[in-house]
């Protein structure tokens, strides 16, 4: 982790500290993965902060896995807009390694999820929705309410409605 | 329908019916090329597949009211509806009919956006005949399925001051019938070599307007992916088969939703 590398080069370092108190030393283009802290940065007036950055909404566990992705992803390119209507071709496709990385609990996942939602970083975010789609696709829908959390708001005579127009042509 | 007709050049034919996203039917097909589900580049600069914020409020008003009244004991952490429709997209098309039974917001959100963006990659399959009263203990051989694919869609005009989603502003996609398909039923000698408008007349409008043997219900379908759309209960209450021609080799199909009105979101 980067939190235990000592400093060997001339990159700068940032420390960053966790919900749960932890602070965690990365370099600052690791950091800057993160939209967030790439503009909290720039208004330092582009110098490294000396000063720890809390991340409020973030535990340390959390924190450590996002980095570990930062690490891995630091010599990407930086996404451009034109990637974001790429994406419409709904591809479920995933690096092996970014697989491999996601493979953790539930939980887990939506922590991960959450944290890249804050701290503003797209290629992860999509990774890791792609990674819960690959994960519910072939669920109930109860399943998938539970997952989400959401109340069923269909009478019992809609549900038939669309299950009837959803199983209409499979017998076909 | 016919004064259209008579007025164009007689070798290839329009065709202008009405359908609604809003009721669809599957079934599976062989697997398709993602690749296919991109908006050819030749059609973005015509084309703005995209829905509006209006449509992305009213999912996620839709979903926290959802998760409020939930019963929260789920050990998950909270997902926002806006990661939510992350997720949503990511779907594979295989699968996102199924999510349409998880709740209203989903079901209305699929029917709309989610399906709109994936007709690029549609085709549209249709039964014609030139039999006048086809049934199905007639030979299933007088039946030809209509094949085109998607090739743009149609804007309804005057309807750019209107406040609507962006896809509601295109009701109408034109599919582009296979040469190959033509050339393969003119071979076999089962379309004329050179149909007139009559002839498409004759196959479409009486499958248009009439009521499908029910143990057959071969309808007007459009492909999306591995999913079809069943458009025969859409054009037999609205909708309006409009045959003109023009070009020499090729037909067209338009296929258009019901007005934003009709499109019953909120029931």
């Amino acid at each position: 982790m980067a939190a235990n590398a000592q400093p060997t080069d001339a990159q700068p370092k940032i420390t960053l500290v966790s919900s749960d108190n932890q602070k965690i030393l990365v370099d600052r283009d690791i950091a800057e993965r993160s939209v967030l802290l790439k503009h909290m940065i720039q208004d330092f007036g582009g110098e490294t902060p000396d000063q720890d950055i809390p991340i409020h909404n973030v535990n340390e566990v959390v924190l450590k896995k996002v980095i570990e992705w930062c690490e891995h992803h630091r010599a990407d390119p930086p996404a451009t807009a034109e990637d974001d209507s790429d994406n419409r071709k709904k591809s479920t496709d995933i690096e092996e390694w970014d697989q491999k990385f996601m493979q953790v609990d539930q939980e887990m996942l939506f922590e991960i999820i959450l944290a890249a939602n804050y701290l503003d970083i797209k290629p992860l975010l999509d990774v890791g929705c792609k990674t819960v789609a690959n994960m519910i696709k072939g669920k109930s829908p109860d399943e998938i309410r539970k997952t989400f959390n959401i109340t069923n708001d269909f009478t019992p005579e809609e549900e038939d409605q669309i299950r009837r127009e959803n199983e209409w042509a499979e017998d076909r | 329908m016919s004064d259209d007709g008579q007025n164009v050049p007689a070798s290839s034919t329009f065709l202008f019916l009405y359908l609604s996203t809003h009721t669809l039917h599957l079934f599976y097909k062989d697997l398709e090329d993602p690749e296919t589900m991109a908006l050819p580049h030749y059609l973005q600069g015509h084309v703005d597949l995209g829905y509006d914020s209006d449509d992305l409020t009213a999912f996620i008003d839709a979903i926290e009211a959802s998760q409020r009244s939930a019963d929260d004991s789920s050990a998950l952490p909270h997902m926002p509806p806006e990661i939510i429709l992350l997720v949503l997209e990511s779907v594979p098309i295989d699968y996102i009919l199924d999510f349409r039974l998880v709740c209203k917001a989903f079901r209305d959100h699929i029917d709309g956006p989610v399906l709109h963006s994936y007709l690029p990659a549609t085709d549209f399959h249709g039964p014609v005949t030139h039999r006048r009263n086809w049934t199905m203990y007639d030979k299933a051989e007088d039946l030809i399925w209509l094949h085109g694919k998607f090739s743009g869609l149609r804007p309804v005009p005057g309807t750019g001051s209107r406040r609507m989603a962006r896809w509601d502003a295109y009701p109408k996609a034109t599919f582009k019938i296979d040469r190959d398909w033509i050339a393969t039923n003119q071979r076999s000698g089962r379309i004329p070599a050179n149909p007139s408008t009559e002839y498409i007349e004759a196959i479409t409008k009486e499958k248009l307007q009439l009521s499908t043997p029910k143990p057959f219900r071969a309808g007007w379908l459009v492909r999306l992916g591995h999913f079809v759309f069943d458009a025969h209960p859409i054009y037999t209450a609205t909708g309006e088969a409009t045959v003109s021609m023009e070009g020499q080799d090729y037909e067209l199909v338009d296929i258009g939703r019901r007005s934003c009105s009709n499109f019953s979101r909120h029931q």
